[in-house]
């Protein structure tokens, strides 16, 4: 049994394996949800919804807006070469020089046979094509790694990236090339051919060596080398060649790349074919096209089909609520090329660094929500840390519009915002809220490290910014309720949620030291900084900037008491 | 007339027809405008952590200083926010070495001198009120108008100053310019309540509909804005209340006769 035996089973073991993939990928995204734990539809109705959605699309009026979708978008990437030309070269070359070569060389004899009369990888444009498709996604691959390190350096590189599937590219690319180039030069290659598809006599074969070493460049070994190359013996060869390859064979100067390739390995070609090198080549390029067929659905290749799968079935939603939505939340969770687009246009991606937190920035989110819905979050500070960088978005949607795959990241954010509440990390003015100030006072009175530092939140600001920590900022006040009257939080709140303590109250209570009492009031928290107190004070004190700094000072002493108050939510529970 | 156009984080993603009107008429208006990578204003961060808030707010006045070009921001909330934190780099000895570490990573330089402006001051103290009117060629007669001068813009007085901050008058000249008539309502200064739209959205939704009816109760037709906050916190409940809300740009723009269309209206 040869090695050339195990292709088939190599192709069957792979093609198994990707299809198998495949349909685990496709399972999760009817199953995966993102969103608070309460609100998960039953994955019976997703799968039936998912079902009559894609069975509808080709009959519904949105099938134009899908066509679209999947032309421009998906196939021609029209956002990308909005966004970003350069990437859209790099990407473009990539995509359609891979599936230039799969449809005429790959699969040549099944797809490029069926459409074009007399198509063989031998002829042309079929040969040079081979060589074009190939630099195509040799540059592609080129520029995009280049591009990438030229890059802004301030931002991280997202995770998730899978270099192993850049890697396999452009090792099926490179073996290939070498393939090609040691097939030109090789004199067991050409015995093979005139063995296989001439009918020539042991006469007519040195004239045609001749021919072949003098203009196709076969490098024969000593016992084969033609006597000499003399204007006589190269005439023959010619008619010779005509007559039996010419028609079937053009010269190999067409493939541009491999042909000066050839030229390199010239000079070894004896070593070469001791060693069997073509034979070599051609196993290792097959076995890593069918390594790289088995490894699409599980790593960066996947986005061949997610990312279209994407693109079409956000074109195609209708209502914002439906069923689907879910499937299609899931199914974003696997579009994201990690490209990191999304983070070069974040509105607040300066905060990453500063917080020392790459979860500010969206291709990070995304991905440790795609570990929390997968169920393999770490409890604790990455939640935490997710939680931190959730709450830091603005909403601005720039992420979303920047997206060269479409994915409503914004939907995505705000889901996850809603688990992230269900899971013990709502928004801080949720969490401190939740808790009355008096049960906050005595926690910080309770904590090993005592009382609030003030001033200076975050250790950074000097005193001068730090009003609560200076008793000349309140001293003024006279109690005279100015602040409290004018106050638009105090006159309309009411109920259980009314306020504690007002403006005035405040200040007297940090006139009292008792800033620990003021730090979870709801006067602090509902202050909707309208500035009527401070503009209106006769002292001058500048009442809002106070409960700001408050706000600052709560969340950062607060926050370290958190997992030590009852009554906030539970912790833990799944996503 | 040249000026780096701040849209900030919430007109894009929730009132893109503001930015569409502003454009228009300010390019109407011989405006110039220049786009630069602004990020947010850091309003949102100031919340929690001043630190997060002064990074932000001094990237984006790096940004406008490094061209030379002064700030025209469309939202309230983003000028008070940029003129805040500028207001608190100069005054307070330290504060500029900390966001500036920041900045650095981005090779930014800190810019405190960057001139930040409102649209309304823009247009009624560079174009001028009087142009505004010689230029008006489609009088909105009849049009009652409550003019909603949001938070931001007139508090703190010593930080920011579109106009008296007790009896603004600027917001009121600049609509009757457009030949519809302002309407006096006692509420006019008050809060929209957005700012508690996410931390306390009861008490959200009472102050609007305060303002709602007291705006109806004057007389009002159109409530206008100049804020996205405003203008979002207002919009889905307006027609309720028998008001229709407008951004001021778009007042404007239909006085000097541009298209609903590129004002973002139907």
């Amino acid at each position: 049994m040869s090695v050339t035996d195990l292709h088939p089973v190599a192709l069957g073991l792979a093609l198994a394996v990707a299809l198998a993939g495949l349909a685990w990928r496709v399972g999760t995204w009817l199953r995966r949800w993102v969103g608070p734990p309460g609100e998960r539809p039953p994955t019976a109705e997703r799968v039936r919804a998912a079902i009559a959605g894609a069975l509808g699309a080709p009959f519904g009026r949105a099938l134009p807006r899908l066509l679209v979708a999947f032309v421009l978008d998906a196939l021609l990437q029209r956002r990308l070469w909005r966004r970003d030309p350069v990437r859209w070269v790099a990407h473009m070359g990539v995509f359609l020089g891979f599936t230039g070569l799969l449809l005429t060389h790959a699969l040549g004899g099944v797809v490029a046979a069926k459409v074009f009369h007399g198509h063989a990888s031998t002829v042309n444009p079929w040969l040079w094509l081979r060589d074009l498709f190939g630099l195509a996604v040799a540059v592609g691959l080129i520029l995009g790694v280049a591009r990438r390190r030229l890059a802004r350096a301030e931002l991280p590189v997202p995770r998730g990236r899978d270099p192993l599937f850049v890697a396999l590219v452009a090792a099926i690319v490179l073996t290939g090339f070498l393939l090609a180039a040691v097939k030109i030069v090789s004199a067991a290659a050409f015995a093979r051919m005139v063995t296989e598809y001439s009918t020539l006599s042991e006469a007519e074969v040195p004239p045609l060596r001749a021919y072949w070493q003098s203009e196709y460049g076969v490098a024969f070994p000593p016992g084969q080398q033609p006597p000499s190359l003399d204007a006589k013996l190269l005439a023959a060869g010619q008619v010779i060649h005509a007559r039996a390859c010419a028609e079937c064979h053009a010269r190999p100067q067409s493939a541009f790349v491999s042909y000066p390739v050839s030229r390199l390995l010239a000079g070894v070609a004896q070593p070469l074919a001791a060693s069997q090198a073509d034979g070599f080549l051609f196993h290792l390029h097959l076995f890593l096209c069918f390594l790289g067929l088995a490894y699409l659905p599980f790593g960066r290749a996947l986005h061949l089909v997610s990312a279209p799968a994407a693109l079409v079935a956000n074109a195609g939603a209708g209502r914002p609520v439906t069923v689907n939505a879910a499937t299609r939340r899931a199914l974003a969770l696997d579009a994201c090329t990690r490209c990191g687009m999304c983070d070069e246009s974040c509105s607040v991606r300066a905060l990453a660094p500063l917080y020392g937190n790459p979860l500010v920035l969206p291709a990070e989110k995304l991905f440790a929500m795609r570990e929390l819905a997968k169920g393999s979050f770490v409890r604790g500070e990455p939640l935490a840390e997710l939680a931190l960088g959730s709450h830091a978005c603005t909403d601005c949607g720039r992420c979303t519009r920047g997206c060269p795959v479409g994915i409503d990241l914004e939907d995505l954010w705000a889901a996850g915002k809603g688990a992230l509440a269900s899971l013990g990390e709502p928004a801080p003015a949720a969490w401190v809220k939740a808790v009355p100030a008096a049960a906050w006072a005595e926690r910080v009175a309770a904590a090993p490290d005592g009382r609030v530092r003030i001033p200076a939140p975050h250790g950074v600001m000097p005193r001068a910014t730090a009003l609560t920590g200076e008793p000349r900022t309140f001293s003024p006040c006279v109690q005279c309720q100015t602040c409290t009257n004018v106050c638009p939080v105090v006159a309309l709140s009411s109920g259980a949620g009314a306020v504690d303590v007002t403006p005035q109250k405040v200040m007297n209570l940090l006139r009292l030291g008792m800033v620990e009492l003021a730090l979870g009031s709801r006067m602090v928290w509902d202050c909707a900084t309208c500035y009527q107190c401070q503009e209106s004070c006769p002292a001058g004190i500048r009442v809002t900037e106070v409960l700001y700094e408050l706000r600052n000072l709560a969340y950062q002493r607060l926050g370290t008491l958190r997992t030590t108050v009852a009554g906030e939510g539970s912790k833990g529970g799944a996503a | 007339m040249k000026y780096a156009l701040f849209v900030g984080c919430k007109i894009p993603a929730r009132v893109p027809a503001y930015e569409q009107a502003a454009r228009a008429v300010l390019g109407e208006l011989g405006v110039e405008l220049v786009d630069l990578e602004f990020g947010c204003c850091g309003y949102p961060s100031r919340h929690l952590r001043l630190d997060a808030y002064l990074l932000l707010a001094g990237r984006n006045l790096a940004l406008a200083g490094a061209r030379g070009l002064d700030v025209l921001t469309l939202c309230q909330c983003c000028y008070g926010s940029l003129r805040h934190a500028q207001h608190l780099v100069r005054r307070e000895a330290g504060l500029d070495a900390a966001v500036s570490d920041g900045l650095a990573r981005e090779g930014l330089t800190l810019r405190p001198e960057t001139t930040v402006r409102h649209l309304l001051d823009v247009l009624a103290r560079e174009v001028g009120v009087k142009t505004i009117e010689d230029r008006v060629t489609a009088p909105q007669r009849g049009m009652k108008v409550a003019a909603h001068y949001g938070c931001h813009a007139l508090r703190p007085s010593d930080v920011v100053d579109l106009d008296n901050p007790h009896a603004p008058t600027v917001f009121e000249q600049l609509i009757a310019a457009t030949g519809a008539e302002p309407v006096d309502w006692p509420r006019r200064l008050d809060c929209c309540g957005a700012p508690l739209a996410e931390r306390n959205a009861a008490l959200a939704v009472r102050m609007r509909e305060e303002k709602l009816a007291d705006a109806r109760e004057a007389g009002a037709q159109v409530l206008c804005t100049a804020c996205p906050y405003c203008e979002t916190q207002f919009a889905p409940a307006a027609r309720a209340a028998g008001l229709r809300t407008l951004l001021y740009p778009q007042v404007l723009g239909l006085a000097l006769g541009l298209p609903p269309r590129v004002l973002g209206l139907g």
